[in-house]
């Protein structure tokens, strides 16, 4: 009796061993999730690029627009200045290009300082080059294309976490953690959507400061030519001084 | 220039030209422009005392002359009749020098106007060209003026220093500055000019930045300023010249109304007038030019204080002069011809003589020229 009842035990222990191994035998037919994988990421390096191409386009346009009248205007070479410190990225270092165009007017000819017209100029257009990449019709596609990939990032990971919840051959744990997932892609993409917009309202408020910066340049600017022309006017009616 | 700039030459070749060049083009154009100024005057005076103005003028001189002449003749015979017959014939000398002076559309006279305006002249080179201790008038005037100029041009560019907030570009235009002042500074500078361009100097002087602005830049207002005292002062000068013709061309109507019976003769009242112009004009050069003397002699200048002295307050004291010498001139003559009316038939005449003889040799020594 004793015997049997230990056979029993050990005939259900082993049974249940076998259960299991089958059971975890069993192959996991796990299948294969498309990623997006090398598509999702070329395409935001695409756009990363693009980004820094827009922003050089806008320097070169703006060197032929505005600084050749401006060289002009003050007889310098400022382009050299300009192409000297350009990074590899395209985008003129402003702090180089800053010290490279001080030391081409340190000896300037004119009797009107134009140092800092010419550097605040150039800091503008750096300025207004960056804000170009974004906010350019150009750039608001790039941004619309960036929430595009960003948006079908989302929803292929809010897919997968809903095929999961509907697989069987898996634990509650994992299918909680592709919920999780699905959740936090979509904070990171509103995140993403965050970002861009500040992106955009940083370079308007950008190019609001280069208009004042103009602005006050401009004011400066005409107290200078007054101070110079005050001096020219005295120098013109004293010259004609004789007593006759 | 053009081309230079363009490529990059001008860095050394031109460095710091453009200002001098620009300064000595304003220097030579105005100097030639006042020399132009001076130089049409003379223009003026034959253009207004041969032209159309001073025939009509002199046409309505006659008509004064025709008008006052018939009262003259009436109040002459009136005398012959009473048997004052000296101080008549002598009195026959107006209405012949009226009719001398006034025929011929007044030409004796015009011709007159111009010599006694080229005598004053004359005075006039004599004094600008007298070198009081090594510099003449006229050289110590236009030296003091042009380093005045060339100081506000220095002050003008160094001003806009002032705004720069970067320390480096600061720097750069404050030494900018300096340098375009040296280069367009006149040649031969004073004490004082040397002073100022010391001042600014901070390597010789050891100053720092802020001392050079400090010592060199001037309020914009006050600048202005003095070109204003400045210009007023030539537009004085100017307009005494004017004044002068314009008091030329007068001449007709006051000897036309010479003959008048009542009052002072309007001719010397006119040729009174005509010097007192004319002083102004000597009495202006005089005090300008001793003041300009002054400070290339003492070798130290304020350029304020020089501005109201020659712009504003030496019009208003050679106006004060020449008043204070014409209207001492006049009660002279006014008292003559009162003293000798009220006194006898002899001083009457022995003044009238006077008188006659003093304008007969002003007029031979004008004519004689």
């Amino acid at each position: 009796m004793e015997h049997n009842k230990h056979f029993k035990k050990s005939a259900m222990v082993l049974g249940l061993a076998a259960m299991l191994l089958i059971a975890s035998a069993a192959p996991s037919r796990a299948v294969t999730i498309p990623m997006g994988g090398g598509d999702f990421f070329n395409g935001l390096l695409n756009q990363f690029l693009q980004y820094f191409e827009e922003a050089q386009r806008y320097i070169s346009q703006a060197i032929n627009d505005k600084i050749q009248p401006l060289e002009e205007s003050i007889n310098a070479d400022l382009q050299n200045a300009l192409g000297q410190a350009k990074g590899v990225l395209g985008i003129p270092d402003p702090i180089a290009t800053r010290k490279s165009v001080e030391e081409t007017l340190s000896n300037s000819a004119e009797p009107i300082n134009s140092q800092e017209r010419a550097t605040n100029e150039i800091d503008r257009q750096i300025t207004r080059a960056t804000a170009s990449a974004t906010l350019s019709q150009e750039g608001q596609q790039r941004t619309q294309e960036q929430l595009q990939i960003t948006k079908q990032a989302v929803e292929t990971v809010q897919q997968q976490a809903q095929i999961a919840q509907s697989d069987v051959v898996t634990q509650n744990v994992m299918k909680r953690i592709a919920a999780q997932n699905a959740e936090i892609s979509g904070v990171l993409g509103s995140m993403r959507q965050d970002m861009a917009q500040d992106a955009q309202r940083q370079e308007l408020a950008n190019v609001n400061l280069t208009n004042i910066s103009r602005g006050i340049d401009g004011q400066n600017q005409a107290a200078d030519s007054e101070r110079v022309s005050t001096g020219f006017g005295n120098l013109r009616i004293f010259s004609r001084a004789r007593l006759f | 220039m053009e081309m230079l700039s363009r490529s990059f030459l001008w860095k050394n070749s031109l460095l710091f030209g453009a200002v001098q060049d620009q300064a000595s083009q304003i220097i030579n154009q105005s100097a030639q422009g006042s020399q132009f100024i001076s130089e049409s005057l003379d223009r003026l005076w034959d253009d207004v005392l041969s032209g159309g103005l001073y025939t009509a003028l002199a046409n309505l001189g006659i008509l004064f002359a025709v008008g006052t002449l018939l009262i003259f003749m009436v109040q002459w015979a009136k005398d012959l009749i009473d048997g004052e017959e000296v101080r008549s014939f002598s009195e026959l000398m107006w209405p012949i020098l009226v009719i001398c002076l006034l025929a011929n559309n007044a030409s004796l006279l015009s011709d007159s106007t111009k010599g006694m305006r080229s005598l004053i002249n004359q005075v006039n080179q004599t004094i600008l060209t007298q070198t009081a201790s090594s510099i003449s008038l006229q050289e110590a005037y236009q030296k003091v003026m042009l380093e005045i100029g060339s100081e506000d041009l220095a002050r003008g560019i160094l001003a806009q220093c002032a705004t720069k907030a970067d320390p480096l570009q600061q720097q750069d235009c404050v030494n900018n500055a300096v340098e375009q002042a040296k280069a367009s500074a006149p040649p031969n500078p004073s004490r004082s000019y040397q002073n100022f361009l010391d001042s600014l100097n901070p390597l010789q002087q050891g100053q720092n930045l802020v001392n050079t602005l400090q010592s060199g830049i001037q309020n914009t207002l006050v600048m202005s300023a003095r070109g204003l005292l400045i210009a007023f002062g030539m537009a004085f000068q100017w307009l005494v010249e004017i004044t002068w013709v314009l008091t030329a061309l007068l001449g007709p109507l006051a000897v036309g109304g010479t003959l008048l019976p009542v009052g002072q003769k309007a001719i010397f009242a006119w040729l009174i007038g005509f010097y007192s112009v004319g002083l102004v004009k000597l009495c202006l050069n005089i005090v300008t030019g001793l003041v300009a003397t002054l400070v290339v002699n003492a070798g130290d200048n304020d350029p304020m204080i020089f501005a109201f002295a020659v712009g504003l307050l030496a019009p208003i004291l050679s106006l004060a002069l020449a008043a204070g010498a014409g209207k001492a001139v006049f009660d002279a003559l006014q008292t003559v011809i009162r003293h000798g009316l009220l006194a006898g038939g002899k001083d009457v005449r022995r003044g009238a003589n006077a008188l006659g003889q003093v304008t007969g040799f002003v007029f031979s020594k004008i004519l004689g020229r």
